[in-house]
């Protein structure tokens, strides 16, 4: 009791602990969820948010207009829980729960918040064009689950009946293939209706048709690969059999500028770093580091380079000067003489370096094929594919970003190996390298 | 004519000062300090100090409703006694002087007047037929009996010191014996008794942690739970005057003395002054009481059980109240 | 002078009442966090009463389940006028997540109108006191009108 006497007392002769509330504005916390506001403006009608609704607090009204017809979204605050997930669900931001708690009305009609959008009739609804890939992000985005996708058949169809264009597909396709026909893409949004309707359009034909033959040109060229592979790898430590390229090892350096502040430590996509603060020590894993450089980029004090240093023995991470890039799986690869060689051989998008080339048989049709790469080139005799450079560092960056696991990078025997026949071109693996190793082009046999 | 003058005397009196007005004014105003006090001691802005008066206000403009239950006659006359009762006993506590209606055992009359706002919210309790009055109003005669026994000792100490070999019972000779010889408080037989009634006013009044017959948080303020309007706010009312009364008691009993006489220009304003600053000493002298017995403890302590409260009263408060009675029994 | 007195008294003292219709009990919380000492709705004279009979806002929070349904009438009939009702969250006013089970009666304006309603899942605290002030002055208004009518009545 004399404890609370003495807390008593205190407080008597303290300031009171009291929020001078209504007096004085009191802002809730960051990100606290509170009255919903829509912007109708950016609302494409596509419905997600009243799905996800449990409390059902989101109604629309579709009302017809001149040309089209008026959307009004209804959010009735005194049925919300605010839980935020219309806010999450919505593709485009229309919808923002904002920090304003001051939700109190005698009239409950001043608890509702609406938003009114005009949504013109589309004549044709939606189309795809011959770039199509068949990847499924557009199905696998629709909110109404309007189009299907066969990938095995390269079949796209829309459900018009279903289709509300909102136009979520439109912005998730990687080839920029959907849109809404205006007439005259209505022929081509039946074309990939049937796979064959592709083949009788002209601008449609090249893609469907290379894809179709790629799938029996791929089984081959991937044992070839698995072929290749092994004979590489035996010949790397004979190339290296030579002392003095131990000397010459290429390696991330550190100066001692460091703060061991683990910048490039958290940086690193290998996590080959490790970075004691308290200990003041840098480690790297010689054996994980890509040499990606990133941690070059990411140190605040440029304590970081790329230099050669000499070693005793042979490491076993061996990264020669020149990364020699072994080369994208072939038939060209099997052909050519397994020793010296090797390196010399380029993907077919690079262009001829310094290097010497010695068969000159892949010579031609890469030079022409390299400014034509990102697109199905009309010219190229070879399907559209993930073309790589010998910058590549082997360092697996490519093979996690595929959705599909279509590629495969092996870091030990130095070779990157790509299953065309799964392969979705969506350009992830192109986005991921580090040493911009990859590019999309036509794939010369 | 001198009769009617006479009358109109008494009923200023009873009614205006310093009957029903002024208690219930001051009344009021007391217990707003105490909540606001009260806040300030849990860390609170607390309600403004007309809190107690705005309550009352409203419950007057608010409907009456009797439950069906009820014998309407007693629900609604019972606040009515209590406040009455009150607003009489104020006259015979002297301010620092005389009292309008001193007799000869004034003190044996207040026991019996305290005793009736008890007793009405016992009736009115009853007369509602509710089940949690019913509690309610059980707990309020364990009270009863619990605070009346140390209160009577108290008194009976008081009339003994002031009396001599017989006993005093009125008030006006109290003061005076006070005035001769210091207030009562000072005379180290009474310390005792004057702690024994330091806890009695909480208990009379009804504030946690003695609380335990109107404890709103378990049988929802027990026999009051069916009263709504103005009745309810007579209740309230008669809550805020005990709150003065009592402390005034105290003052009385214990502080008393001849107060402060002016001497300024004509007679009447000379009285009219020393009557002012002897009732503002004495509203001093009541709240500085309230702070220390009520509000204090109230910010302190928790709601006791009823079985604790009426053993604390009759062994611990009681005691004390012994203890003095017996002291000044031997003389001292 | 008297009558404006008593009205002005109403909407300085409004106690509350507050029945839980099937709440989750969020919205209980957030109105007692309103008489901590940070929020002190005592400032405004708002008091948490015990019965009906004392109140003059019913605070409800909840969906009006089946079993609270009639409690609900009875506690409202026992409310001395003028009273106001708030609807506490969003229960009350919809039913919320609740709404369409096969236990809830609600929305609450079907049995009583509701003069203020706090939306929020659950209000903040701060929100409450504004709903509760906005009450209290609703209250006053109503007072004023009761006057009227007897005036009118005279």
């Amino acid at each position: 009791m004399f404890p609370f006497l003495k807390k008593a007392v205190e407080n008597l002769f303290s300031r009171p602990s009291t929020l001078d509330y209504p007096a004085k504005p009191h802002d809730a916390k960051p990100r606290y969820r509170g009255r919903i506001a829509y912007d109708a403006e950016k609302c494409v009608n596509c419905g997600s948010c009243i799905k996800v609704c449990s409390p059902g607090a989101i109604t629309v009204e579709k009302t017809p207009a001149e040309g089209g017809e008026d959307i009004t979204y209804r959010f009735d605050l005194t049925s919300c829980t605010f839980c935020g997930t219309c806010e999450d669900f919505c593709d485009t931001g229309a919808i923002r729960l904002t920090e304003d708690y001051h939700m109190v009305a005698a009239d409950p009609a001043d608890l509702i918040v609406s938003g009114t959008h005009f949504k013109a009739a589309v004549a044709g609804g939606l189309t795809v064009s011959s770039n199509c890939i068949y990847c499924t992000l557009c199905a696998r985005s629709c909110p109404e689950g309007a189009i299907t996708v066969d990938r095995k058949t390269k079949h796209w169809e829309v459900d018009r009946e279903k289709c509300i264009q909102c136009g979520i597909c439109i912005g998730k396709c990687p080839k920029g293939a959907l849109s809404f026909g205006d007439g005259k893409d209505a022929p081509s949004a039946e074309a990939p209706a049937a796979p064959d309707a592709g083949s009788s359009s002209p601008e449609a034909a090249p893609a469907p048709k290379k894809a179709e033959t790629g799938p029996a040109a791929a089984p081959k060229k991937e044992k070839a690969t698995r072929a290749a592979a092994p004979a590489r790898r035996a010949e790397v430590p004979a190339d290296q059999a030579d002392p003095a390229r131990y000397d010459l090892v290429e390696g991330i350096l550190k100066s001692d500028a460091c703060i061991y502040c683990t910048v490039c430590a958290r940086k690193c996509p290998m996590e080959a770093l490790t970075v004691d603060r308290a200990a003041r020590t840098w480690t790297i894993d010689r054996e994980t580091c890509v040499l990606c450089c990133r941690c070059l980029e990411a140190c605040p004090r440029e304590a970081l380079s790329v230099g050669t240093f000499g070693l005793e023995k042979e490491p076993a991470w061996i990264l020669p000067v020149p990364a020699l890039a072994p080369v994208v799986p072939e038939k060209k690869t099997e052909e050519t003489p397994a020793p010296a060689a090797a390196p010399a051989v380029r993907p077919e998008t690079a262009k001829p370096s310094a290097q010497a080339v010695p068969p000159a048989s892949a010579e031609p049709a890469p030079a022409s094929s390299a400014e034509a790469a990102p697109l199905p080139a009309a010219g190229a005799d070879g399907p559209e594919g993930i073309l790589k450079s010998d910058a590549c560092i082997y360092c697996t960056l490519c093979a996690k970003r595929c959705p599909m696991g279509c590629l495969e990078v092996d870091r030990a025997a130095k070779t990157w190996t790509i299953d065309r026949d799964s392969c979705i071109l969506c350009g992830r693996c192109v986005a991921a390298c580090p040493k911009q190793a990859l590019s999309l082009g036509t794939v010369t046999e | 004519m001198e009769l009617i003058l006479k009358a109109l005397g008494t009923l200023f009196s009873v009614l205006i000062y310093p009957g029903f007005l002024f208690v219930s004014a001051v009344g009021l105003l007391l217990a707003g300090f105490d909540r606001k006090v009260l806040a300030r001691m849990q860390k609170r802005v607390g309600p403004p100090l007309l809190q107690p008066a705005y309550d009352f206000f409203k419950l007057l403009g608010k409907e009456t409703l009797v439950p069906s239950r009820a014998n309407k006659a007693v629900f609604l006359a019972a606040p009515v006694i209590g406040t009455a009762s009150l607003a009489v006993m104020m006259l015979f506590l002297p301010i620092f002087g005389r009292a309008p209606l001193s007799l000869r055992a004034d003190l044996i009359v207040i026991l019996y007047l305290l005793t009736i706002p008890a007793v009405a919210l016992i009736l009115g309790g009853s007369a509602s037929g509710s089940p949690f009055a019913g509690i309610g109003i059980s707990r309020e005669m364990v009270v009863m009996m619990a605070y009346e026994l140390p209160l009577i000792l108290v008194f009976l100490a008081v009339a003994r010191k002031t009396g001599g070999s017989e006993l005093c019972f009125s008030l006006e000779r109290i003061v005076a014996w006070q005035a001769e010889h210091g207030p009562l408080l000072f005379h180290w037989a009474m310390i005792p008794a004057a702690l024994a009634m330091l806890f009695v006013i909480p208990a009379e009044v009804g504030t946690q942690p003695f609380d335990a017959a109107e404890a709103e948080t378990e049988i929802c303020e027990g026999p009051l739970i069916e009263y709504s309007g103005a009745p309810l706010g007579l209740f309230k009312l008669n809550t805020a005057i005990k709150m003065f009364l009592m402390t005034a008691l105290f003052c009385t009993l214990f502080l008393g003395g001849s107060g402060v006489t002016v001497t300024l220009g004509p007679i009447w304003l000379g009285a009219a002054l020393s009557a002012l600053l002897n009732t503002l000493i004495l509203l001093a002298l009541c709240l500085a009481v309230t702070l220390l017995c009520m509000t204090l403890v109230h910010a302190v302590t928790a709601r006791l059980k009823i079985e604790h409260l009426f053993r604390f009263y009759w062994t611990v408060v009681a005691g004390l109240a012994l203890i003095s009675l017996i002291l000044v029994w031997l003389g001292l | 002078m008297f009558n404006k007195l008593i009205a002005d008294s109403l909407s300085r003292s409004p106690w509350l009442y507050h029945i839980n219709t099937g709440s989750c009990n969020g919205c209980d919380i957030e109105l007692v966090a309103c008489l901590t000492p940070r929020y002190d709705a005592e400032r405004f004279g708002f008091k948490l009463a015990g019965s009906p009979r004392h109140a003059d806002i019913v605070v409800v929070s909840g969906p009006i389940t089946s079993q609270s349904k009639d409690r609900l009438i009875r506690t409202l009939e026992q409310v001395p006028r003028p009273f106001c009702v708030v609807s506490l969250g969003s229960c009350p006013r919809s039913g919320n997540v609740f709404k369409g089970s096969y236990s809830v009666e609600g929305p609450l304006e079907k049995y009583i109108h509701v003069d203020v309603s706090v939306a929020g899942c659950t209000p903040k605290p701060e929100a409450i006191i504004e709903g509760l002030y906005q009450a209290a002055r609703i209250l006053k208004e109503k007072r004023l009108a009761i006057q009227q009518e007897r005036k009118e009545a005279d």
